[in-house]
């Protein structure tokens, strides 16, 4: 072998070792561009739409807001339609296959809603060269198959002054239960720009989901 | 055949056909399912909505007392439950005006029945921890809170079990408040508090909790939290004095 193909070889390689390190960085980084929820948190998707089963007949004061916030969601060019269905009786039920809106009137604690998604474990009661009789429960977790999930809203917080607000609290958590996390930022702090999700805390700058929201929503599903 | 031969044959085969039969049961039950790996205590995350708390003046002017203390005890685990109002009649809503193209025309999916006996559900509402605070300072008083006082504090957040049925674990879960770790005897804390139905709550969530380190300056519960940020590192008496400075009625010190 000569000296210069020893080189030609050793800068083949060296070149190899360059775009394979850049993969590396790069691949991750691409997949998880709109990324910012749980690994295997979503609803079981098949492709076409995705329809959510919710009810809002327990949302008291946020009634409006919940059909408003859902019809925001069913708007955005994404999978997700939020479908209404009856209500179940406003006692805070889990059901498998549905989203249900509850209310509460909480006049002293500082949250406005509340979200949770849950899954559906199975147990087996009797095995014998398989599971031969089981059951199922649905368990709270945010990073697996959703099955069913549950929204609480706080009516003490709702007034006739803010209804841009109740619709984004209810779209904020809706949000949360199709399995998108909080974006992270505060507040504006004078920088209004700073806003850039549903995800974000609640805010009076918007009140709809945003690119971002909508980016990730068609990356989960 | 001898009467001896018989039946050294049909222990044989008896003997056989137990071997069998054990063996049988032995492999069938094989494989069964572990669910106690599951079903162990995991954390997981409660998605809280709520409009964060800008600066001191408002956790001040929302607050009803300011104290030190120090947490005693961890309470039982309660539920907010919904308020309980009969159910809007339903009106299948709309389409949105503003629906994409392609979901013009879309039918819906067929939906489930709610009636299923056979899935176990967790409890209704949203878990609730009340916490015994021992209080060591009063810094701001419009509570009747004084030093020395156990008061009730409830945080969002608790252990939840759910029994999954005879023979089987029983399914537990840490749900903790997003941001909002739950108390734990023994932190000492300064603390925002509002008054409640029954004890107080935390002003603002993690906004108006803050941990004492070795030090004795505050750390915010919360490190995304403003106004936790903007008195991150602060000492009680500077925070004490700039209580002052608002011109609240308070006792102060201790």
């Amino acid at each position: 072998m000569s000296i210069r193909s020893l080189f030609r070889g050793r800068r083949r390689a060296l070149g190899l070792a360059v775009v394979m390190l850049l993969a590396t960085v790069v691949a991750p980084l691409s997949a998880s561009a709109y990324y910012m929820g749980w690994p295997n948190g979503h609803w079981p998707y098949s492709g076409g739409g995705l329809h959510v089963h919710y009810s809002r007949g327990c949302a008291g004061t946020f009634y409006g807001a919940a059909g408003d916030a859902a019809s925001g969601w069913t708007a955005t060019p994404t999978p997700i339609w939020y479908d209404e269905v009856g209500s179940p009786p406003c006692n805070g039920g889990v059901y498998n296959g549905y989203v249900d809106i509850y209310s509460t009137y909480q006049p002293s604690v500082s949250w406005w809603g509340w979200a949770q998604a849950y899954t559906l474990h199975t147990v087996c009661d009797f095995w014998f060269f398989g599971c031969l009789s089981s059951h199922q429960v649905l368990d709270p977790s945010w990073n697996e198959t959703y099955a069913a999930g549950q929204i609480m809203l706080n009516t003490a917080k709702a007034n006739s002054g803010n209804y841009f607000l109740q619709v984004g609290d209810v779209t904020h958590e809706m949000g949360h239960i199709l399995g998108l996390a909080h974006a992270g930022a505060y507040c504006g702090c004078g920088d209004p720009n700073s806003y850039y999700s549903i995800m974000d805390y609640l805010n009076w700058s918007y009140n709809r989901p945003r690119t971002y929201d909508i980016n990730t929503i068609n990356y989960l599903y | 055949m001898n009467k001896q031969h018989f039946f050294g044959r049909r222990a044989y085969a008896a003997s056989a056909g137990a071997l069998v039969v054990a063996a049988t049961v032995f492999l069938g039950l094989q494989g069964a399912p572990d669910e106690s790996a599951w079903a162990a205590n995991r954390d997981v995350e409660m998605h809280m909505g709520r409009v964060p708390v800008q600066n001191l003046d408002e956790l001040n002017s929302t607050s009803d007392a300011v104290v030190v203390g120090r947490v005693v005890a961890t309470g039982a685990v309660h539920f907010i439950l919904p308020s309980g109002e009969q159910p809007h009649a339903f009106q299948p809503s709309a389409a949105p005006k503003d629906l994409p193209k392609d979901k013009v025309g879309a039918g819906k999916t067929p939906e489930i029945s709610r009636l299923q006996p056979n899935i176990i559900t967790p409890p209704a509402g949203m878990p609730v921890t009340d916490f015994t605070i021992e209080v060591s300072q009063v810094m701001r008083n419009g509570a009747g809170v004084a030093k020395g006082n156990r008061i009730t504090v409830s945080q969002p957040g608790g252990v939840v079990q759910i029994p999954l049925g005879e023979g089987a674990p029983t399914l537990t879960r840490t749900m903790l408040a997003e941001h909002d770790a739950l108390m734990v005897p023994g932190q000492e804390q300064v603390l925002f508090l509002q008054k409640a139905t029954s004890g107080f709550v935390v002003t603002g969530g993690p906004d108006g909790r803050f941990k004492l380190d070795a030090k004795r300056t505050l750390q915010p519960v919360d490190e995304g939290s403003p106004v936790g940020q903007a008195h991150k590192g602060e000492t009680i008496d500077g925070l004490q004095s700039k209580l002052n400075s608002k011109g609240v009625a308070g006792t102060g010190g201790d």
